[in-house]
């Protein structure tokens, strides 16, 4: 309640100039409009659960806050309504309660993340390699043509390119899409687990590969004298060796909100990408401006965000991409489950894939 | 304990404490008779009044009263806030016979009733013990006597913008020697390249020329043109000014500035008068209202072909001129630097930068302008086609808390003022100004924001996202209509962005020269936002115009003229006072260590060549403290803010009963 | 662990194949399903994450699903389910069978081993959740 009554004073700020609409990808695909929801909470008389409900088609895409003149963080306002709400949006949730379950039996049980990968790892390394949630992705979205696991195996190669052999410690899920479905409560049980694991554990460094996780351990984690670093940021370009040449393919980046507005991480993937030495070419919305892939927290999988998924692809269709990477896995997932749908069979024909799995690709350290 | 053993001026300290109720500003939160009963309590308090209001007359004749009646030689004023009041209770206490430095402020509305507006009890107590500890400190209090330095008749305007210049005639009209230094090679500053001015769209120069000719014939303004203040030293009343005159590569007694020179000049670059719009020779007359109308050769892209020289028949021109500096004495220094506009190319916004039909309001006033690149025909740079449809997106670096969040409060006029010109020029035109809110106040601006309603302007409130081109160099514009709740997708031909007003891009450096500070905006900080809006920090130095935050061309010339004023109090008395509260040295514990000399921001204390200790020039001193809390031996003491006498406000910030024992 | 107690045992059954003879089981609580291919992979999580020791799935064997391939499916998800077990240290707590209606008769000894296998497993530490 507190967060959300110390949002409430700062969107009594708002100009209501419609900036926040005007940017909002929703807005491109259906009325939803910040500005009207910050308007109808005004007064007071509105309670958190009202407005998460009211809010519910947001992305947490960030792109209204970084537009927004007076700096008011309305995804961070419809985050705190989420969990001040009775109810989580976790019905809301579409195909991710397979893993809300997971995680809620993770949550309580002995074991979480699986630590097997390809690669050369060290129980007394100080640097420490997260996978999160691949393992189970991989069981659970084979639909979707995707090998989560090899972003896991290209990690731990790279890392040892890198000359460390990382260690895997016995975390959990970082709890990303219990918080953004406003499952408060488990996010804190899963936080605290894995909190005081790496505390105890005297890591100094993780990295990780996955966009939400790498904003999670940010933003909503306090890991004091941890340097969190996502993998794009730890890779040396110098100390790799690039082993193919380019193959003469267009490759473009999706930035993931998690990883681009939410950390401002825009250049180290790029500078890799260029190195491996791709033909890098940017899609029309990119870095602050890139447009969200539509799922966050596997809320919002509908016709709407399909659309914008699509206008997304239509971008990189356009520069002639051969190639479109990204960091993260719901942006990964969702762009291959639309790129792979009957309707849509070959309409876009193009490779979408892991930014780990495309570097260690490129300097041997594959599968 | 030693402390009490000080010795005042009477032995016997005999304080009166006035507790004002302000009305209910105080008195509707704040006890203020308990207060007074509590005062009455503490030592040495031989009288304690209520009063509604203390610094009414009768408030004052109340103090002086008790002053007569009680024989008091401490005076305690519980009430506002001293940067406002403090002068009317010390010139109270002076006419009834105490010293001003014996009257002690305490601040019982900001710190107690407004602060703890919802808690009556604990407003109260606090009042009680700020009160105890004015007491505390009133008893230590030493009597002080203010000095006086004499002013040099002789005055400085830096900047030659319309503020500058108005500040400039005024103190040369009252007989007082001025130098005007401008950096430009002409004077007139920003005005001069505006086309029309609102709120009555009279034409910009018309009305500024001249006020230019005005200024150059002004027996006492001597012009200081293509010349900058690159060192200041001295103080109020003294100040030592070192001009740099950067070479014109002309010689100005003998140039008649008739552009022959000019006019062969093979050379062409773009014309920075004209917002980098069409070009102009490497030598040139600035502009053809110029002062002085003097031409001046731009040797970074001078080819030195000489063909200038063969044209001037005056033999003006000389290419061996050098860098020189003069040096001035003024006693006094109006600042009148201006602004810089807010630069959308580095971040690209809505597309500056990128795209060639997105400008700057600036860019299309100099378009709008006959004397400008383009005759006054407003064109699109892709095609060089008059636009039909022009957008105007407002608040473009300001209000955004991603740039600067101040209002700039010129740009809403005078995108206002640009839509109505092209309209009036070209009726068939569509005009739409995008905008957060419509901010018009002070006289005629809300008849001209009718004006350009009744013209056939189109309104849209919101704040643009997102720019794009098309292929024939249209602009699309992404925009939520907030009124209607609509996405609009609006295409322009030309887009005008009202870029906001920034502090000039010179004023770091100049800020350091006169040890001004700047405040979070990072305009030049005045001393009081109200009470003393053109007087800076310094003692001396004054500050009209833009430097001090946006401000449009009517503000400006008030302020340029009462900068005039406030400087001619100094100038026509002769003499500035130094306030007793400056550091001075207990030389028998100075070391010679030499901190406090480091620590002076004005430079006004050195080691004395005589004794070899440190001493204090009270002239400059600003009496800021920051040597007395350094000096490690205690020798350097801040006059009425000694040692002894914080330390005895420190002490009773604990109970009485704590500071009775302590 | 108190070795008397009985576990809690949810079950999963195919209405075709086993569903008469486990209805009779007074040790489990069964879930009828027209196929096997409608187990969801969440059902059998809500079921662990609610209390249950142990997850029973039956459906028929291959090439003799009514519904042409709707036990292949659920095949395919109960590994997944058990992958998934296995790393979450819950390894066990499921158990997947085939039947035919003739193998009918053995289902009540099947269940049987599994509930000594569950005893041995001890309770559930799962207790947050509910169904």
């Amino acid at each position: 309640m507190g967060v959300v009554m110390h949002l409430d004073e700062i969107i009594r700020l708002c100009y209501q100039c419609g900036a926040c609409t005007g940017i909002c990808p929703m807005r491109r695909v259906s009325l939803f409009s910040p500005r009207d929801s910050i308007l109808n909470s005004r007064g007071g008389d509105m309670d958190p659960g009202s407005v998460a409900v009211d809010t519910a088609p947001c992305l947490t895409c960030y792109q209204c806050a970084a537009e927004c003149p007076q700096g008011i963080d309305f995804p961070e306002y419809v985050l705190a309504s989420r969990c001040a709400g009775d109810d989580s949006l976790v019905t809301c949730a579409v195909h991710g309660t397979v893993l809300h379950e997971i995680q809620e039996i993770m949550a309580s049980a002995d074991k979480g993340i699986p630590k097997e990968f390809a690669g050369e790892t060290d129980d007394g390394s100080d640097i420490a390699y997260y996978p999160g949630c691949i393992d189970y992705l991989n069981l659970f979205y084979d639909d979707v043509g995707v090998d989560y696991h090899a972003i896991g195996d290209a990690s731990v190669n790279l890392l040892n390119k890198m000359g460390v052999k990382p260690r895997i410690l016995d975390m959990k899920c970082c709890g990303h899409d219990a918080l953004y479905q406003g499952d408060k409560n488990l996010f804190e049980r899963l936080s605290a687990y894995n909190t005081k694991r790496v505390k105890n554990s005297g890591i100094k460094t993780i990295v990780v590969s996955c966009a939400e996780c790498y904003m999670m351990f940010k933003k909503h984690y306090e890991l004091e004298n941890v340097n969190v670093l996502h993998i794009s940021e730890f890779l040396d370009p110098d100390k790799l060796e690039i082993k193919t040449e380019s193959d003469g393919g267009i490759v473009t980046y999706h930035d993931p909100c998690r990883l681009g507005r939410y950390c401002g991480v825009y250049d180290a993937p790029r500078k890799l990408i260029k190195y491996a030495g791709a033909e890098f070419v940017d899609m029309k919305h990119n870095r602050e401006k890139a447009v969200c892939c539509g799922v966050s927290a596997w809320l919002n999988c509908n016709d709407c965000t399909k659309a914008l998924r699509a206008m997304r692809l239509d971008e990189a269709k356009k520069i002639g991409a051969e190639t479109m990477i990204t960091a993260c896995t719901k942006c990964l997932t969702h762009f291959n489950c639309l790129k792979n749908e009957i309707e849509n069979n070959g309409v876009y024909d193009m490779k979408i894939e892991d930014f780990t799995v495309f570097i260690a690709n490129k300097v041997g350290a594959g599968k | 304990m030693s402390d009490e053993k000080i010795k005042n001026e009477k032995d016997d300290v005999r304080i009166g404490v006035f507790v004002c109720e302000c009305g209910v500003n105080i008195g509707g939160v704040v006890n203020c008779h308990e207060v007074a009963d509590y005062a009455a309590t503490l030592p040495n308090v031989k009288c304690v009044k209520v009063n509604k209001f203390t610094c009414a007359d009768s408030g004052q004749a109340e103090i002086q009263k008790h002053i007569a009646e009680y024989d008091l030689n401490r005076v305690v004023v519980a009430t506002c806030t001293p940067p406002t009041h403090e002068p009317t209770f010390r010139e109270c206490c002076k006419e009834a016979g105490v010293n001003p430095y014996l009257f002690e402020f305490v601040n019982i509305r900001d710190q107690c009733s407004w602060i703890h507006m919802w808690d009556k009890d604990r407003a109260t107590e606090k009042a009680k013990d700020l009160v105890r500890m004015g007491v505390a400190r009133s008893r230590l209090l030493e009597p002080q006597e203010d000095s006086f330095v004499p002013v040099d008749k002789n005055a400085l305007v830096i900047g030659a913008g319309v503020a500058g210049m108005q500040a400039a005639l005024d103190l040369g009209d009252m007989g007082y020697k001025t130098f005007l230094v401008e950096s430009e090679p002409s004077i007139g500053g920003r005005m001069a390249r505006f086309d029309k001015v609102f709120p009555t769209n009279d034409c910009s120069i018309c009305i500024l020329g001249p006020k230019m000719v005005e200024v150059g014939r002004n027996a006492n303004v001597e012009i200081m043109s293509y010349s900058e203040v690159v060192d200041v030293d001295g103080y109020v009343g003294n100040f030592d000014v070192t001009v740099l005159h950067k070479p014109r590569y002309v010689n100005t007694d003998l140039c008649t500035g008739c552009g022959a020179c000019s006019a062969k000049c093979p050379v062409e670059v773009p014309y920075d008068f004209n917002e980098d719009f069409g070009t102009r020779h490497a030598i040139y007359v600035p502009f053809p209202q110029a002062v002085p109308l003097r031409a001046v050769l731009d040797k970074d892209n001078c080819i030195e072909c000489g063909a200038c020289e063969k044209a001037c028949e005056a033999n003006a021109i000389d290419h061996e001129q050098k860098p020189a500096y003069s040096k001035i004495k003024v006693g006094v220094i109006v600042v009148a630097v201006g602004f810089s506009t807010y630069d959308p190319e580095p971040n690209n916004d809505y597309g500056y930068g990128i795209y060639d039909n997105v400008i700057t309001a600036m860019e299309f006033e100099r378009l709008l302008n006959a004397a400008g690149p383009t005759g006054g025909h407003v064109v699109r740079s892709s095609d060089c086609v008059e636009p039909m449809r022009v957008g105007f997106i407002n608040c473009v670096g300001s209000r955004d808390a991603r740039t600067n969040i101040y209002c700039s409060g010129v740009c809403c006029m005078y995108t206002l003022k640009n839509a109505q010109l092209l309209k009036e020029k070209r009726p068939e035109t569509e005009h739409t100004i995008m905008y957060m809110d419509i901010r018009t106040p002070f006289r005629g601006y809300e008849e001209f924001y009718n004006r350009a309603r009744s013209l056939g302007v189109n309104f849209v409130r919101g704040k643009p996202v997102e720019v794009t081109e098309e292929d024939n160099g249209n602009l699309v514009v992404r925009v939520e209509d907030t009124l209607k709740k609509e996405i609009l997708n609006l295409e322009f031909d030309l887009l005008v962005l009202g870029t906001g007003v920034v502090a000039h891009e010179g004023i770091e450096k100049l800020a350091k020269i006169l040890k001004l500070p700047r405040a979070s905006d990072r305009f030049l900080m005045e001393l009081h936002p109200k009470l003393g809006p053109v007087d800076s920090t310094a003692d001396g130095v004054f500050l009209a115009g833009a430097c001090s935050g946006p401000k449009d061309i009517p503000y400006a010339v008030s302020q340029g003229s009462a900068c005039a004023g406030r400087a001619a109090r100094l100038l026509a008395t002769g003499r500035a006072p130094i306030p007793g509260i400056t550091a001075v040295v207990n030389k028998e514990k100075c070391v010679s260590c030499g901190i406090c000399v480091d620590m002076c921001p004005y430079n006004a204390i050195s080691i004395s060549d005589e004794d070899g200790l440190a001493e204090v020039t009270a002239a400059i001193c600003k009496g800021c403290g920051t040597c007395a809390a350094a000096c490690p031996s205690g020798a350097m003491e801040q006059r009425h803010f000694k040692s002894n006498q914080i330390m005895a406000q420190i002490r009773n910030v604990m109970s009485i009963e704590d500071a009775q024992g302590a | 662990m108190e070795s008397d107690r009985v576990p809690k045992i949810i079950s999963f059954v195919c209405n075709w194949c086993s569903y008469d003879e486990l209805g009779s089981d007074d040790d489990t609580k069964v879930i009828r399903v027209m196929c096997g291919g409608r187990v969801d992979p969440v059902e059998v999580f809500r079921a662990l994450k609610g209390g249950a020791d142990g997850v029973f799935v039956a459906g028929c064997p291959e090439d003799g699903c009514r519904y042409i391939e709707g036990n292949k499916k659920m095949m395919g998800r109960m590994e997944r389910v058990s992958r998934a077990l296995e790393y979450l240290g819950l390894d066990g707590r499921l158990r997947v069978i085939k039947a035919t209606p003739n193998d009918a008769v053995k289902l009540p000894e099947m269940m049987n081993v599994f509930r000594e296998r569950l005893k041995k497993l001890g309770q559930s530490q799962l207790k947050n959740g509910e169904f």
